[in-house]
């Protein structure tokens, strides 16, 4: 799993930068500036590791519903 | 009788949902009409009392019946802080914990509903050993769709001076002085070294947002509202967190020597030393203690120990996160230690050179400590004898101070690769100039060594 996780950082790293060119600007609702590349980049990261947790949670309940020796560390912070 | 608010608290103008101010020496805060809704959700929310509970913000009280000359929703009476600090006077490890503590209120905030609306380090400080968030007015109502708001400002407040620590230089950090707003993004993206690209946090969240910025500085980008998911949201967070989570500070990058057990003392005169330091604090009961020149803390403790606020500042950024370190591992309640440099000591800075205290501004301390630090002052620094005594006069009521002469070694050692022009720097002279401001109440010839330590009141306060 930790290989899949490096491995899906590499990808991530690759596709960072190609995103910036090809980020197509959605329909308008609301008009953001003067930060508006920070807010498409903060889209951009949250989307992708996002993602990469909805991954990893999924992965984890595979795994846990196939052993059920296996738990999860569950390292959150209860508040 | 309606009460006029007399001083408005330089630092809180910026935010609209309310400001602090004193009376009677009593810090409170003004809520706005305009922050009652998100006030009540944070209150009723249950947010507040859990993040009081694990002691992460400040505690505050409701004041009923303060009769003051403008409108308000409510007034409330936050725990007042012994000793404001700031970002730049803090080592790696302190502000990589104000980092942590943000994101961990924000991550709070989200279970019940609620977001910051800003990232700013200025809302952390120090207090009883432990970093804590003070902006009871920061939460806003979270809604499905929004960007997090404090993105921009966090990174340049914390995720761009640590990285520069991190994996360039840790005197990087005085940039925070210079940007009250936080180091720019383009401008830690320039500093940091071409490694970086390889951390994906950093790349993300420092280089990439940088090129993102000039990407769309001239474009007017229209943006969806609700494509933000919550997922994402979460999502940056995370990514922020295990960003900073990761960074460490290698010593071994820093210019710092180890010089920390190199002292001219004997075991037998440095006990002697400390005991003289220790009767003085008992028989001065200070309540706020400043060591100038701290190093690592040794003579700090003797006053925190006994249950003294002892800020304990050093010019070494090493030997403020040694200290740090010590104190957060042994839980110490009562020692904040800080980095000063004393030939550019801390000014008052931002908005009318009022934003942000100076030293001076947030003393005179009741007792001072200037222990080992006269000779880098007077020689190192060519500061003469009368303007050393006017200053440490504007800073204590008790000043605590060793002598360091020309016949010490360290002081030989200074005086080797400089001309001595310091004709004037002998114990007669140092008393003198000294005695025009303070009454000398006791000194001491420390046991085999050149030093004599003294302890003397401030005659004008």
């Amino acid at each position: 799993m930790t290989k899949m996780l490096k491995q899906y950082q590499v990808f991530l790293l690759m596709i960072i930068p190609l995103m910036f060119y090809q980020f197509s600007v959605p329909d308008a609702f609301a008009y953001i500036d003067p930060a508006t590349g920070t807010v498409i980049i903060q889209m951009i990261i949250g989307g992708l590791v996002g993602t990469g947790i909805a991954v990893k949670v999924f992965w984890y309940r595979i795994k846990s519903a196939l052993s059920p020796s296996f738990k999860r560390n569950n390292d959150d912070e209860d508040i | 009788m309606t009460m006029k608010i007399s001083k408005i608290e330089n630092s809180s103008f910026r935010d609209r949902s309310g400001f602090l101010f004193y009376y009677e020496n009593e810090i409170y805060r003004i809520i706005n009409f305009s922050y009652k809704k998100q006030y009540e959700k944070f209150m009723n929310s249950e947010l507040y009392q859990k993040l009081e509970e694990k002691n992460l913000i400040i505690t505050h009280s409701e004041i009923e019946n303060l009769d003051i000359d403008c409108d308000y929703y409510k007034i409330i009476k936050p725990e007042k802080i012994p000793f404001i600090s700031y970002p730049y006077e803090w080592s790696f490890s302190q502000l990589k914990d104000a980092a942590l503590l943000t994101l961990r209120i924000q991550k709070a905030a989200m279970k019940y509903g609620m977001t910051l609306k800003d990232g700013s380090a200025f809302n952390i400080q120090f207090h009883n050993g432990h970093p804590i968030f003070i902006d009871t007015l920061s939460f806003e109502i979270y809604e499905e769709g929004q960007i997090w708001k404090p993105y921009k400002q966090f990174c340049q407040h914390f995720l761009a001076p640590l990285a520069l620590i991190s994996k360039k230089d840790v005197r990087l950090n005085l940039l925070s002085k210079i940007f009250i707003d936080g180091i720019p993004i383009d401008l830690a993206a320039k500093l940091l070294p071409k490694t970086t690209f390889g951390n994906f946090g950093l790349m993300a969240h420092i280089h990439a947002h940088a090129k993102s910025q000039k990407h769309y500085e001239d474009k007017d980008a229209k943006i969806k509202q609700k494509t933000f998911s919550k997922r994402s949201f979460e999502g940056l967070i995370e990514s922020l967190k295990s960003s900073i989570e990761k960074m460490t500070w290698n010593e071994d990058n820093t210019e710092w020597g180890d010089y920390y057990s190199d002292t001219n003392y004997t075991e037998k005169s440095f006990e002697e030393k400390k005991q003289f330091i220790s009767l003085a604090i008992d028989q001065v009961k200070p309540k706020l203690v400043w060591d100038m020149g701290a190093n690592t803390g040794v003579f700090s403790r003797l006053a925190s120990t006994k249950g003294i606020n002892t800020i304990s500042y050093d010019i070494d950024p090493l030997a403020v996160e040694k200290n740090y370190l010590s104190s957060s591992q042994n839980s110490e309640q009562n020692i904040l230690p800080l980095i000063l440099d004393l030939t550019n000591p801390s000014s008052g800075i931002g908005w009318n050179h009022d934003e942000r205290m100076s030293i001076m501004q947030r003393g005179p301390a009741d007792m001072v400590f200037a222990l080992a630090l006269v000779h880098h002052l007077a020689i190192s620094n060519n500061v003469p004898l009368n303007k050393l005594a006017e200053f440490f006069s504007q800073i204590s009521k008790f000043l605590i101070i060793e002598f360091v002469p020309k016949s010490d070694s360290q002081v030989k050692r200074l005086l080797l690769t400089r001309d001595d022009i310091f004709e004037n720097y002998d114990v007669k002279n140092f008393e003198i100039e000294f005695s025009k401001f303070f009454k000398i109440i006791n000194s001491k010839k420390i046991l085999d060594s050149e030093r004599t330590i003294y302890i003397m009141e401030n005659k004008h306060f």
